[in-house]
């Protein structure tokens, strides 16, 4: 992921977890919110997401374009979502779910739902990378500031 | 200056600011476009120009997006009543409105009301249309068929003739595939194939659906992927006319007797294909946003298997 993706990630993963209180665990949400995928630049990430089973994922937009996340299955189905809204499902079985946006169907993800007592595979450093830089995000946290300025 | 003389200059100043910018004619006769001076595109009178540009026959609106209110375009209400004014200010009004998608931005409700409210100043009371995939977002996909299905049955394909023209409305924003383009599907191109048997050769036809129905940019999904199985249907006729969308600019394109047209938006530019990280709303200075937006309006050109296209921008 670019710098610019990981800025407007934390950014999201921040006000979405204000806005989620019974989501929010203080410890975590600084680096990493692993039930949250970002929509923005026309693509959804992380992507593939892993999380157990019981989990609530939050889909939230942040391109000033409306999308949608439908699931390939029929699973779950968002309606538009406009700027900065987002859409919850809660993921009771273990397995693949494959999804895209209606609107833009070239926008495609994946979440992968683990059985609730197996580990997390975010948790390993394997899969670190995978899943849009998680280690980066840290160290990108102190360019925010320069990097807005410079964006105005 | 006598005040007679004065008004008419101030009547045709005012006309030529009505139908001025960036348009640019084309007559199309046989299948070929014929660039025209744009001068001549000021309006459909009873001079000897206004005469040869035929009866106006249709004007396409397209992309109104309505309850759309980001930086791009902050009033698309305002833009869509000044396209309604241009229309309104025709010297000869067109019989039809022919609404190419994304009526809405978000299929909400209060969108759909409002855009009807607006459309509702046209002078032009018949108006076709064809939803885009912003009008088919909400879960249950009945807000767009709930005020515009009757015409269909709720399929979203029709049929209609006005002035010796077979229109045929389509929809191309329900079977998306992951990761693909629009689609017709096999039941719509059956029904295409059912309507044109029997039909002369000589009938022109229009074609309007939401989508583009040839392949503009295939990663940004601009296109329709079973457009051929249309096309090759449409071949046999003279003059084919394909209206489309959804891409917020005119592209066009002629293939033997079929020309493919693309509409301006009235709410907000998109970005020319592959420049960007995808088709959202393009922010442009606001003294060029009117220049960007525009309708597209069809005549009969002297005989009825001539259509022309006239593209004109809200400054």
């Amino acid at each position: 992921m670019n710098i610019r993706g990981t800025q407007m990630l934390l950014t999201a993963v921040g006000m979405v977890a204000l806005g989620a209180m019974e989501l929010y665990t203080p410890s975590v949400a600084e680096t990493s919110d692993p039930t949250q995928i970002v929509v923005k630049d026309f693509m959804f990430s992380p992507t593939p997401l892993t999380v157990k089973a019981g989990s609530t994922v939050t889909w939230t937009n942040k391109d000033d374009e409306p999308h949608t996340v439908v699931s390939d299955t029929g699973v779950f189905k968002s309606g538009g979502m406009d700027t900065n809204e987002s859409f919850s499902y809660k993921f009771d079985k273990p397995g693949t779910y494959h999804f895209t946006c209606s609107i833009h169907p070239r926008m495609v993800g994946t979440v992968i739902v683990q059985k609730a007592h197996e580990s997390h595979s975010e948790n390993k450093p394997s899969h670190r990378r995978s899943t849009g830089g998680r280690g980066d995000r840290r160290r990108s946290v102190r360019r925010i500031g320069v990097l807005r300025h410079r964006r105005r | 200056m006598s005040d007679d003389q004065l008004l008419k200059s101030r009547r045709n100043a005012l006309k030529c600011m009505a139908f001025g910018g960036a348009g640019t004619l084309f007559a199309l006769s046989g299948g070929v476009f014929t660039p025209m001076s744009l001068a001549s595109a000021r309006g459909y009178d009873e001079s000897k120009e206004g005469k040869a540009l035929g009866k106006p026959l249709f004007v396409q609106i397209s992309d109104t997006h309505i309850g759309f209110n980001k930086e791009a375009n902050p009033d698309v209400a305002g833009t869509l009543t000044e396209t309604i004014d241009i229309v309104n200010a025709m010297p000869v009004l067109p019989a039809l409105i022919i609404h190419t998608g994304d009526i809405t931005h978000l299929s909400k409700p209060a969108e759909f009301d409002q855009a009807q409210q607006l459309f509702s100043r046209l002078r032009t009371t018949e108006m076709h249309t064809v939803p885009g995939e912003h009008d088919t977002t909400d879960a249950t996909v009945t807000e767009y068929f709930n005020r515009f299905g009757k015409v269909s049955n709720n399929k979203g394909y029709y049929s209609f003739d006005h002035a010796g023209v077979h229109f045929i409305a389509l929809i191309n924003v329900l079977e998306f595939k992951p990761g693909g383009l629009g689609t017709l599907g096999a039941e719509q191109l059956a029904w295409v194939a059912a309507d044109l048997k029997g039909r002369s050769a000589s009938t022109p036809i229009v074609v309007f659906a939401h989508m583009p129905l040839w392949t503009i940019y295939e990663p940004w999904g601009w296109g329709t992927g079973d457009a051929d199985q249309l096309m090759s249907q449409l071949r046999r006729f003279g003059s084919v006319t394909v209206l489309n969308g959804h891409i917020h600019q005119i592209v066009q394109k002629v293939e033997g007797n079929i020309t493919f047209h693309t509409a301006r938006s009235t709410s907000y530019p998109q970005p020319i294909a592959g420049v960007g990280s995808g088709p959202g709303p393009l922010k442009v200075p606001a003294d060029q946003l009117a220049a960007m937006l525009g309708i597209t309006s069809v005549s009969v050109v002297k005989h009825p298997s001539a259509l022309a296209l006239t593209d004109t921008a809200l400054a």
